[in-house]
């Protein structure tokens, strides 16, 4: 997750970087020393320990995926936080409805909070991975065996129709709503 | 003290029962009893502010089994896995027509939530039946 | 079924309020008073839920075999578990009915055809 691959003290937080599964490090790798320890045990010196400390069956199975939606996560996060901030300090100005820049932005940063949203969540279950629940019980030992896989196929099948038809109804909607105008005051 | 559970677990799931089987015998009978626009709105807003809490005592039977009787819960919701996600898409169909069907104004589209309701209506109810009549057929 | 009816049979006395609750509610809906009508068809609902659930006790998933039931004491947590979710149950409940309750007090009477009432 935070592409971190080796123990260290000092360990710093990546801000990018692109992470090697073969050579188990990060390429390009922009970091901040020392914020990761401090924020992990609240010391700037103490040792994180890497990924390479554990054993490998208990790695999640794709560690890029991983990486790359926190780090997605991460990165939209702050951009709200900018965002929101130079948007509170307009409106607390009186400027926010004249500032016609950040307006746009505002206007087209409409779909990354789905993006932030899903990708969060894509960490958490990727990161979980083999545990289900850490420590104690792994995945591929807590499926349920009544369930076939073909019922899992028919039924993910099945939520992604009726999602696709509820993004379409949704998009839809929304477009004669749009349409339509404001109400008047 | 399982004992009481359960007498509490069966109260919660007929508490389920009547307050979510008005709302699918509106379902059922408000293409029939509703003749006109006007009246399917009426027969529409007798239900239309409770029904969002009227389906949570299902997810509240749920999770109380979690609580409770997670070998239930875990046996019962496997076994019946296809059906169950069944009975899900039918929920989320029912809920679709009841609150799509006034944000567009064209006659079609009205009418095609209206028989989606009712159908989702309709099938939720005999769905219940066939799985309760299944789990505990003698 | 049987067996639970010879061990208890005041069971039968749920069937009894379930036929009671249809006559009631078919009595109260002809004469005009729908909310005496709706009660008598929750207790039909109660006391038919009520029978078939006393019927399967201690079972709650009955088997082919009566043996391969899954009985109630199998399938239940811990007893400290259990205790403490009554304590969290309860007042969860009192939250749950007091709101709905209050929600179906709060509406309007009857809507008439022709009022543009917001959904």
């Amino acid at each position: 997750m935070e592409g971190h691959f080796h123990s260290t003290d000092r360990a710093g937080l990546v801000l990018m970087g692109q992470p090697d599964m073969d050579g188990l490090t990060l390429h390009n790798g922009i970091e901040i020393p020392g914020v990761l320890s401090f924020l992990t045990h609240g010391r700037w010196v103490k040792e994180v320990k890497g990924l390479s400390d554990f054993p490998r069956d208990e790695w999640p199975s794709n560690v890029p995926l991983l990486y790359y939606s926190y780090h997605i996560m991460a990165g939209l996060g702050t951009l709200f936080t900018l965002m929101m901030g130079l948007s509170a300090l307009q409106l607390v100005r009186g400027k926010l409805w004249q500032s016609r820049g950040l307006l746009w932005v505002l206007m087209l940063a409409l779909p990354f909070p789905f993006i932030a949203n899903t990708a969060g969540w894509m960490t958490t279950e990727l990161g979980r991975q083999p545990w289900l629940i850490y420590g104690l019980f792994r995945t591929a030992d807590g499926y349920s065996e009544q369930v076939t896989p073909s019922n899992v196929w028919f039924t993910l099948i099945g939520f992604m129709g009726m999602y696709a038809l509820l993004s379409v109804l949704y998009f839809f909607v929304t477009t004669q709503i749009i349409a339509k105008g404001p109400e008047e005051v | 003290m399982d004992t009481l559970w359960f007498c509490l677990l069966a109260a919660m799931l007929a508490t389920y029962v009547v307050f979510d089987g008005f709302y699918f015998g509106v379902g059922i009978l408000h293409l029939f009893a509703a003749r006109s626009a006007a009246e399917r709105q009426q027969v529409l807003h007798s239900v239309g502010p409770v029904w969002d809490g009227n389906e949570v005592w299902l997810v509240a039977l749920g999770g109380t089994m979690m609580a409770v009787f997670p070998k239930l819960l875990a046996t019962a919701f496997a076994g019946f896995y296809l059906p169950l996600m069944i009975v899900l898409w039918l929920l989320m169909f029912r809920a679709l027509g009841i609150e799509l069907r006034h944000q567009v104004a064209d006659q079609l589209w009205e009418q095609f939530w209206d028989v989606a309701f009712a159908a989702a209506s309709f099938l939720l109810a005999s769905s219940w039946g066939q799985h309760w009549g299944t789990l505990y057929a003698e | 079924m049987l067996e639970s009816l010879q061990v208890r049979p005041w069971t039968v006395g749920f069937v009894v309020l379930a036929a009671g609750g249809i006559y009631a509610a078919r009595r109260y809906c002809l004469s005009g008073s729908a909310g005496k009508a709706f009660l008598a068809s929750c207790l039909y609902l109660y006391a038919m839920m009520a029978s078939r659930a006393s019927w399967v006790f201690p079972n709650v998933l009955p088997g082919r075999e009566s043996s391969a039931g899954l009985t109630a004491a199998v399938a239940a947590t811990a007893e400290s578990t259990l205790v403490q979710t009554l304590y969290w149950w309860v007042p969860g409940m009192c939250l749950a009915l007091g709101y709905t309750w209050l929600v179906y007090r709060a509406l309007p009477g009857k809507f008439l055809v022709g009022d543009g009432a917001g959904h």
